[in-house]
């Protein structure tokens, strides 16, 4: 199978190595580290698994494993990223980033990793005040002092 | 009906109600952060007092909609004034509000993200009780170029069994008056019984964590974006677990100082 990424109604900013995806119509926003970035723009619907982690290895020298690209693809399409019928279901449960982390001797920067949040509404965001106990109720004001040097 | 027209950050919000004195209060706590305006506002809340046979209440609304009833003139006030602040702060045209506690030292603005009961509050209190300058201990108030305002509403202080108001005045402390770079951002979590740890986390990471704590994500998710990758890029992100805010000052300033070389040991 040869997956497809979603890319209408998703928002992108780029920062250097990684980029957010918002997703406008869930209000979930995903940060995609390098790996998952370069996975994600190869899914184009016309490279199969085997051939998106030849060019992964050309373009960032990552290992040449499918194992890696399907570690990357599920955690695109738990978040949404990709049109889920384009991916093959896993027989098996991709290998955990650290198995493949020790497996390739590589650094956990290189491989796949996909971070999600459900962006807050407003009134979510909204600090309120009162309820609780604090969690450290500070002592009483000091005395005022004379005024610092402006720097 | 009294009417206190305010406005603030490109707003005008009308407060009106039959207690002069509740007006007073309002426009002493709002003094900091909004100037009273003559124009015509775009939103506005009634505070009606009510004498009944138990007493003073007061009936809350916002436009023509009901909104609350309180029993002290307090509540009331700390109902309109926390709508209010988050009218503004989803609302303001040309700023962003992300949930943090803000200071600055030697001129660099330190962020300390964090939703309610995180601890802002005494982090802030313990970073001006060291000489820090106050900015805001619940927005940082970002314009388009990604530096951030004073927003230097009088510190809430949790303690047991409600809140307090403090100025930085009581503390010692100066207001920030300027724009600033921000140099440092801290997720902090505190808890009990930890000690200070501190870990980097990369650009992405950071704006994730700040977009969690953008008042107007949702509703201005590109605007949002942009502002925050200006900070992310810019500044050292680091996420922390802390014990008391005491300890945490230290290291927050060491990390400063390592990050921008222009930090001073305490």
């Amino acid at each position: 199978m040869k997956p497809i990424a979603i890319k209408k109604g998703i928002t992108i900013e780029e920062l250097p190595g990684e980029i957010i995806a918002y997703d406008l119509g869930s209000h979930r926003a995903h940060c995609l580290n390098r790996s998952a970035v370069e996975i994600w723009r190869c899914c184009d619907g016309t490279m199969t698994v085997e051939e998106i982690a030849s060019r992964l290895h050309q373009q960032i020298g990552l290992p040449k494993d499918p194992e890696l690209v399907r570690l990357g693809l599920e955690q695109l399409k738990a978040a949404r990223l990709l049109e889920v019928e384009s991916v093959e279901p896993a027989a098996d449960p991709p290998p955990s980033r650290r198995a493949m982390s020790r497996r390739h001797s590589l650094a956990a920067m290189a491989i796949p990793v996909v971070t999600s949040i459900a962006v807050p509404t407003a009134a979510m965001a909204q600090s309120r005040r009162g309820g609780t106990h604090p969690p450290q109720p500070p002592h009483p004001p000091n005395p005022p002092r004379p005024p610092r040097p402006h720097h | 009906m009294n009417e206190l027209v305010l406005e603030t950050h490109g707003l005008r919000i009308a407060v009106r109600s039959n207690s002069a004195m509740l007006l007073e209060q309002l426009r002493n706590r709002t003094a900091s952060v909004a100037a009273q305006s003559s124009g015509t506002p775009q939103l506005s809340y009634t505070i009606e007092e009510r004498r009944g046979e138990s007493g003073l209440s007061y009936a809350i609304r916002c436009g023509t909609g009901r909104m609350q009833r309180s029993t002290t003139p307090r509540e009331a006030l700390d109902a309109v004034l926390r709508r209010m602040q988050l009218h503004v702060a989803e609302e303001a045209p040309d700023h962003i509000f992300v949930h943090a506690g803000v200071v600055s030292w030697e001129g660099k603005a330190i962020l300390l993200p964090g939703r309610t009961f995180s601890g802002k509050t005494s982090l802030v209190v313990a970073l001006l009780r060291q000489g820090a300058a106050y900015y805001s201990d619940e927005y940082a108030v970002l314009d388009r170029c990604g530096k951030v305002h004073p927003y230097a509403r009088p510190l809430q202080v949790r303690v047991a069994g409600g809140s307090r108001l403090w100025t930085a005045h009581m503390l010692g402390a100066e207001v920030g008056s300027g724009p600033l770079d921000v140099a440092l951002v801290v997720f902090a979590k505190y808890h009990l019984t930890s000690c200070w740890q501190a870990r980097p986390v990369s650009p992405g990471n950071a704006l994730l964590r700040l977009l969690a704590n953008t008042v107007c994500a949702r509703k201005r998710p590109h605007e949002a974006l942009a502002c925050l990758r200006l900070v992310a890029v810019e500044a050292p992100a680091y996420v922390a677990m802390r014990g008391d805010s005491g300890d945490a000052v230290k290291p927050i300033l060491d990390l400063l100082a390592r990050d921008s070389k222009v930090g001073r040991k305490l």
